[in-house]
């Protein structure tokens, strides 16, 4: 359930319903009318923000207009042309139009289209109204439009006849689209004879000038109830009856008709003449407000964040302190450790070959290790050890005792065997003369 | 004219735009402060790291400095390096007696003080040229850098005499101590 509330201006009177809109029906909860000069005192007061709008036009410009057939997009742009040329007074307007059919011209297939009219300044004097006083509006609806809503789907044309103050508002439907609008001024409320004479002389208007014969004549809001003329009219007369209306102020709800009639329009019923500049400023408001909230919002959360950083630098603060305390001492130990390292550049040629002595493998230990190899009938005659840079390089000669060439090369082949077993010793060549038995192997120890 | 209707909205507009400026620069600053801080913290930890790395350092070089001190020999700061060398060398003719000991000339290369030193003897016994070579190399200060080593048993093959041959150099330091050590 949604509410709304509704506006109608109706000359001197403006009357206004609060309404809660269901699925289908609509329930109104209250009626106001007030004086037009009170009206913005009423705005000023009323919380409402958003309203829809229906108005009776006082002056507008109507016709069925012929417009070749062309894309949608053109259409408007034709019919606001036509206006202009057959409306001399209308410089700055908004209209809206329907579809009346097609027919047939000289060979040429023309649109027919219905127009309705009305000058932007009387529409710019209604919405600065509502603007003034920080309101929104839904929808402005030609009141004749709004109502006609109500009985669109009647297919046979028949005359409405609705009253505003003391004249009445004439439009023909037929087929439920609106064949044109009059306005008759009465002399006092409610139908007399006078004007019951109007309404024939409407009739046969329509008769003889647009070859439509209506089929009855529609009374509808408060004029149902105040019908005191004596003439017949030339037709039967109905009185609608809004049976789909709750409401809990019986009495005078037909005088309500206009505004509650705007709530049955749909959306698919382009009856709305509100304008492209209000649009526009109800947009650039609406993203104003928006920013507003969202800079606001923005500015909560930063202001939010903003103190929990400062949380962290006062924590990170007294950290600070507290490792600056803690560090008094690093003056003294760098101080020392200048000192040390100048102390220890001293030692450095000491240190350095130390260092340099302990890379250089070991002779004692070469030595002892190779009295560990096996050499059956192998005597070696001398040992050659060259110190490296990172390794010794060591040469053995000898010879084989053995008698017999295959003993000899069994006894050679186990001492290289034995030396190759040696850890850190790798055999870079070796060779042995059969004829002299002697033998030169040269190792490297590392 | 509508839009002048805005004016009021336009305002407020300005207003939470510079406010939200206010607190994007506050935040911007403080954010800034707050890094400021962390990055002190930071190089502070690692000040405190590199004290703590600075006191390892220093006792290191204090055990290198003791160890150099306890191999240097008793009369380091009274004699002259090249005194010291000799000195040395006279303890290697001790410990190689019956050796042949040839020595050239003092030689200084590359902040080095060295004294080369030919060493050769006789020996029949293996284990007593492993103990003099293990001796040359156990020296420190100054140090015995042996660059050859040659075992010959020569051609008389019966006596089982067997010649050593090591050509080597006596080196250390041409800086003293003497100025570290104050």
């Amino acid at each position: 359930m949604r509410k709304a509330v509704a506006v109608s201006f109706e000359g001197e009177n403006v009357r206004v319903v609060y309404a809660s809109l269901k699925k289908k029906d609509i329930e109104v909860d209250d009626v106001l009318t007030l004086r037009d000069e009170q009206f913005d005192e009423f705005l000023e007061k009323e919380k409402t923000k958003e309203f829809i709008v229906v108005c009776d036009f006082k002056s507008f410009y109507q016709d069925i207009i012929s417009i070749p057939p062309v894309k949608n997009r053109y259409i408007k742009k034709l019919i606001e042309a036509e206006i202009r040329k057959r409306a001399a007074d209308f410089k700055e307007f908004y209209f809206i139009h329907f579809l009346h059919g097609e027919k047939i011209v000289e060979n040429k297939r023309v649109k027919e289209i219905f127009v309705f009219a009305v000058k932007k300044e009387d529409l710019d004097s209604i919405i600065s109204r509502f603007i003034n006083k920080g309101k929104f509006i839904k929808a402005i609806y030609p009141n004749v439009f709004s109502i006609a809503g109500l009985v669109q789907s009647i297919e046979e044309p028949f005359l409405c006849i609705a009253e505003i103050g003391i004249n009445k508002n004439l439009f023909l439907l037929n087929n439920g689209l609106m064949q044109f609008v009059r306005d008759i001024h009465s002399f006092e409320k409610g139908l007399n004879d006078l004007d019951i004479q109007n309404i024939n002389m409407t009739i046969n208007y329509c008769r003889q000038t647009m070859r439509i014969n209506p089929s009855f004549i529609m009374l509808m809001g408060g004029i149902c109830n105040n019908y005191s003329a004596t003439a017949p009219p030339s037709i039967p007369v109905v009185s609608l009856a809004p049976v789909f209306l709750q409401s809990r102020i019986n009495n005078t709800i037909l005088d309500f008709i206009f505004p509650i009639s705007a709530f049955f329009i749909t959306r698919d019923k382009e009856i709305n003449l509100l304008t492209r500049e209000y649009k526009n400023f109800c947009q650039i408001r609406l993203f104003l407000r928006s920013s507003n909230i969202l800079f606001l919002t923005l500015s909560i959360i930063g202001i939010f964040y903003a103190g929990f950083v400062a949380k962290s630098s006062i924590e990170s603060r007294s950290q600070l302190n507290s490792l600056r305390m803690n560090s008094s001492d690093v003056e003294g130990i760098l101080s020392s450790y200048e000192n040390k390292k100048t102390e220890i550049a001293g030692y450095k040629p000491f240190i350095t070959s130390l260092n340099n002595a302990a890379l250089t493998p070991d002779i004692q230990r070469f030595l002892s290790l190779l009295s560990g190899i096996r050499t059956d009938n192998i005597r070696i005659d001398s040992i050659s050890i060259t110190t490296g840079e990172s390794s010794l390089k060591g040469e053995l000669k000898g010879m084989v005792k053995s008698e017999g060439y295959a003993s000899m090369q069994m006894h050679y082949q186990q001492l290289i065997d034995s030396i190759s077993s040696l850890k850190g010793f790798s055999i870079k060549r070796h060779n042995i003369e059969l004829k002299e038995r002697a033998f030169q192997i040269e190792v490297e120890y590392r | 004219m509508i839009y002048a209707q805005l004016k009021k909205t336009i305002i407020y507009h300005l207003i939470s735009g510079i406010t939200l400026s206010a607190v994007v620069i506050a935040l911007l600053l403080l954010n800034k402060y707050d890094n400021n801080f962390i990055d002190a913290i930071g190089k502070y930890q690692l000040i405190r790291i590199n004290a703590y790395k600075m006191k390892q350092a220093m006792a290191d070089m204090d055990s290198a400095m003791n160890r150099i001190n306890t191999v240097l020999p008793s009369e380091y700061g009274s004699k002259s390096h090249r005194e010291l060398l000799l000195f040395t060398l006279d303890d290697i003719k001790m410990a190689f007696k019956g050796s042949e000991i040839a020595v050239t000339h003092f030689d200084e290369k590359e902040g080095e003080l060295f004294l080369p030193v030919n060493i050769s003897f006789p020996f029949d016994d293996y284990s007593m040229a492993l103990k003099r070579i293990g001796y040359l190399q156990s020296m420190k200060i100054p140090q015995f850098k042996i660059k050859h080593v040659g075992i010959d048993s020569g051609a008389d093959k019966q006596t089982k005499v067997v010649l050593c041959k090591i050509d080597g150099f006596l080196k250390m330091p041409l800086e003293g101590l003497k100025d570290a050590k104050k």
